[in-house]
């Protein structure tokens, strides 16, 4: 998107850019255990953007010194791909990599009942093959389905999305002309079944009514979004007990 | 630096004696004949942002290769080509001992041997990448991620440049007056291929010599050596790999191998990328 | 309380703290039961634990399934070896500290650790604890130094007979709890 105007985001029937209603998710397409050497994978598509997850672990740390003695220790990189964006971007991590590293890290950290692994260390690793808004999402998710999937025990899976303003309109799950011209942007991360968030973000601008409009919207998105990933998880295991 | 590599996986060590025994019978302990390839797929378009994006599985070892064009000033040596670069990275996905960090020797080594294939072959027309000759040029980035590692990346690293250079389009330009306009939003003309390259590898364990080794063979192979071919049977690179050493007559069979390997691997291309 | 036998999901309630004591794969918070993992649900009716089956076990939680593990004997202390382990039963995994100690190599008294393994081995060897580091034993007729090197000379060595190495280079002959030893033809 290079134009420098900002385009009209809600039209006039009411729908978005992308055709979507304001309260409509984007497509989304979800996979477990696509790689063979990871302890657990996935691949999450939400529109256009598409993310790779996997976990490593829990295994022996290495430095020692990082070692915790009552829990685990987790390390997360989050990682653009140089053809994930419009302009190349360099391979090297930038600022920006590093925070959304750290808040994804915070986020899964509440979910994994990390004090049944004491000193040892669970490595996630997700790479953005397509960015397209909602990267940080999408990645937490993928993540949190990778851990799932290599067998380490969590509170709830993660589910999440964003919501935003709009041409004055609150809506679900930000494209990117709304994510680049929207009024505000909220990243909301649940664990649906214990009822917590563990990630909140937002910049922009909302009433306080607004707020609460959209934290509604979100939490319904999440309700839809959590029963995909619990598909997802059920297929894999049904498939894992007729190989069996 | 570059240090004698530790932390080895040992179970290679441990089976290297049935291994040995499997190969005297003709057979490897994967199922494969000494000379048969692993199956190649490859899915064009994968990475969407991407002017052009092949995802590769050479059997379990999966790559994604990714394109993108960006205007840059030629260099002063070639002032009516275009560039290219090549990256490779061994992410920490792909396998139990790689770390986040800049590309370690491996992945640069890879990056290197990748580039001179492209590069020495000809396989890309440089010179059709000028925008105005002298001054404006496309810089070609090619970069490789090695998403699973299971043997033989190298091989898999070139179809991966290969396909997704062909699954390229360079951006529209448009004639204004004296000057050429890039519109990088419409997709042009394909990238100016001339024909594609294809690595083989052959690794050398005891007396007996294998194509495309996986991870386990890997493992316990002597050495290895890669031989870039074009379509005429031209040879436009090698790089020995490992430790260990041939001799002038292993090399010789080596090339022969490789070279047979080439034309297959180069069919099964040209079929898959559709191309005459 | 859900039924047995049941497909589960993280986060779903399984019953309550007052009538189970949360088993594997299961958390408590705030006085509920929940799954912490993709599975069965399985109630222990005698000990009152509530369970999860899950199909996937996590690495280091394998080592609890693990017939035997590969490692190199990286370095020998008075009593004991200290082990690199490398593989959880054919699966390659980062380094896991191992020890073991003279009194876990067989049932037969052995007067020193070096007359079982010495440095630079490669053994095959059992856990009998399952948080790093971890504690290995050879008793058991398969367990015990799979590959080894001539302390002499370097060379390859071969099976001689139950207990004894040979080096088919200079003829050193050397004393080990041999496991499934790898190597018995000479020159590979």
């Amino acid at each position: 998107m290079s134009q420098n105007q900002k385009p009209k985001l809600i039209l006039e029937n009411g729908l978005r850019t992308d055709g979507r209603k304001p309260d409509e998710l984007r497509p989304m397409k979800m996979e477990i255990g696509v790689l063979k050497n990871a302890d657990g994978s996935s691949i999450i598509e939400v529109g256009n953007t598409k993310i790779i997850a996997a976990v490593y672990g829990p295994k022996e740390i290495h430095p020692r010194h990082l070692a915790l003695p009552g829990r685990a220790t987790i390390r997360v990189r989050y990682h653009m791909m140089p053809f994930s964006t419009d302009e190349r971007k360099s391979p090297s991590p930038s600022r920006r990599e590093i925070e959304i590293s750290k808040v994804i890290r915070e986020a899964l950290e509440s979910s994994i009942l990390v004090e049944q692994f004491p000193r040892s260390s669970i490595d996630v690793f997700m790479e953005v093959i397509q960015a397209d808004a909602g990267t940080r999402l999408a990645s937490l998710m993928a993540a949190s389905l990778a851990v799932v999937d290599a067998g380490i025990p969590v509170k709830d899976i993660i589910a999440a999305v964003a919501v935003g303003k709009a041409d004055g309109v609150i809506v679900l799950d930000l494209n990117e002309p709304e994510d680049m011209w929207g009024e505000a942007d909220l990243p909301v991360a649940m664990m649906p079944s214990i009822n917590q968030v563990n990630l909140i973000q937002m910049n922009g601008n909302l009433t306080p009514e607004e707020f609460k409009q959209a934290i509604d919207l979100a939490s319904r998105g999440i309700q839809t979004i959590y029963n995909m990933e619990k598909e997802t998880l059920k297929s894999k295991y049904i498939e894992f007990k007729e190989e069996s | 630096m570059s240090v004698t590599p530790s932390n080895e996986n040992i179970i290679p060590l441990i089976k290297k004696e049935s291994m040995l025994v499997s190969l005297e019978h003709g057979i490897r302990q994967n199922g494969r004949k000494p000379f048969e390839y692993r199956p190649i797929s490859i899915t064009l378009g994968y990475a969407k942002k991407a002017d052009g994006s092949a995802l590769v599985k050479l059997g379990d070892t999966t790559v994604l290769a990714g394109v993108k064009l960006e205007e840059e000033q030629p260099f002063e040596d070639t002032p009516n080509q275009g560039n290219l670069v090549v990256n490779v990275e061994l992410l920490p996905l792909a396998y139990e001992t790689f770390e986040p960090g800049p590309p370690d020797e491996n992945a640069i080594e890879l990056s290197r041997v990748v580039d001179r294939s492209l590069r020495d072959s000809k396989s890309i027309d440089l010179t059709k990448l000028v925008i105005e000759p002298g001054k404006r040029v496309w810089t070609v980035w090619v970069d490789i991620y090695v998403l699973d590692y299971s043997g033989n990346v190298l091989d898999a690293s070139t179809i991966a440049a290969i396909a997704a250079l062909y699954d390229t389009k360079l951006p529209k330009l448009l004639q204004e007056g004296d000057s050429i306009k890039v519109i990088k939003e419409e997709k042009g003309e394909r990238m100016p291929m001339n024909y594609p390259v294809v690595t083989v590898t052959v690794g050398k364990i005891g007396k007996y010599l294998i194509v495309d080794p996986d991870i386990e063979e890997e493992g316990i192979l002597d050495t290895r050596l890669s031989i870039s071919y074009t379509p005429d049977k031209r040879m436009v690179g090698i790089q020995k790999f490992g430790i260990g050493t041939f001799s002038m007559q292993e090399i010789d069979q080596v090339e022969s191998i490789a070279r047979q390997a080439s034309a297959k691997i180069l069919e099964e291309l040209k079929k898959q990328l559709g191309i005459g | 309380m859900r039924t047995q036998g049941e497909i589960t999901f993280p986060g779903e309630e399984l019953g309550v703290i007052e009538e189970f004591i949360p088993g594997e794969n299961t958390y408590e918070e705030d006085g509920f039961i929940r799954s912490a993992s993709v599975g069965k649900v399985f109630y222990d009716m005698i000990n009152r634990r509530s369970n999860v089956i899950s199909t996937k076990k996590s690495a280091i939680s394998g080592l609890k399934k693990a017939r035997y593990v590969y490692g190199t004997v990286i370095s020998i202390k008075e009593d004991s070896a200290l082990v690199n382990i490398s593989s959880i039963e054919d699966k390659f995994v980062t380094l896991i500290s191992g020890i073991l100690h003279v009194s876990q190599v067989s049932g037969k008294y052995i007067e020193t650790i070096t007359d079982a393994v010495k440095l630079g081995d490669i053994i095959r060897a059992k856990p009998i604890t399952f948080a790093s580091p971890v504690y290995l034993t050879l008793k058991g007729k398969d367990l015990g130094v799979v590959l080894a090197s001539c302390s002499i000379c370097g060379h390859l060595m071969i099976k001689a007979d139950e207990e004894h190495l040979k080096c088919p280079n200079c003829g050193n002959v050397e004393k080990r709890k041999i496991g499934n030893y790898m190597v018995k033809r000479n020159g590979s």
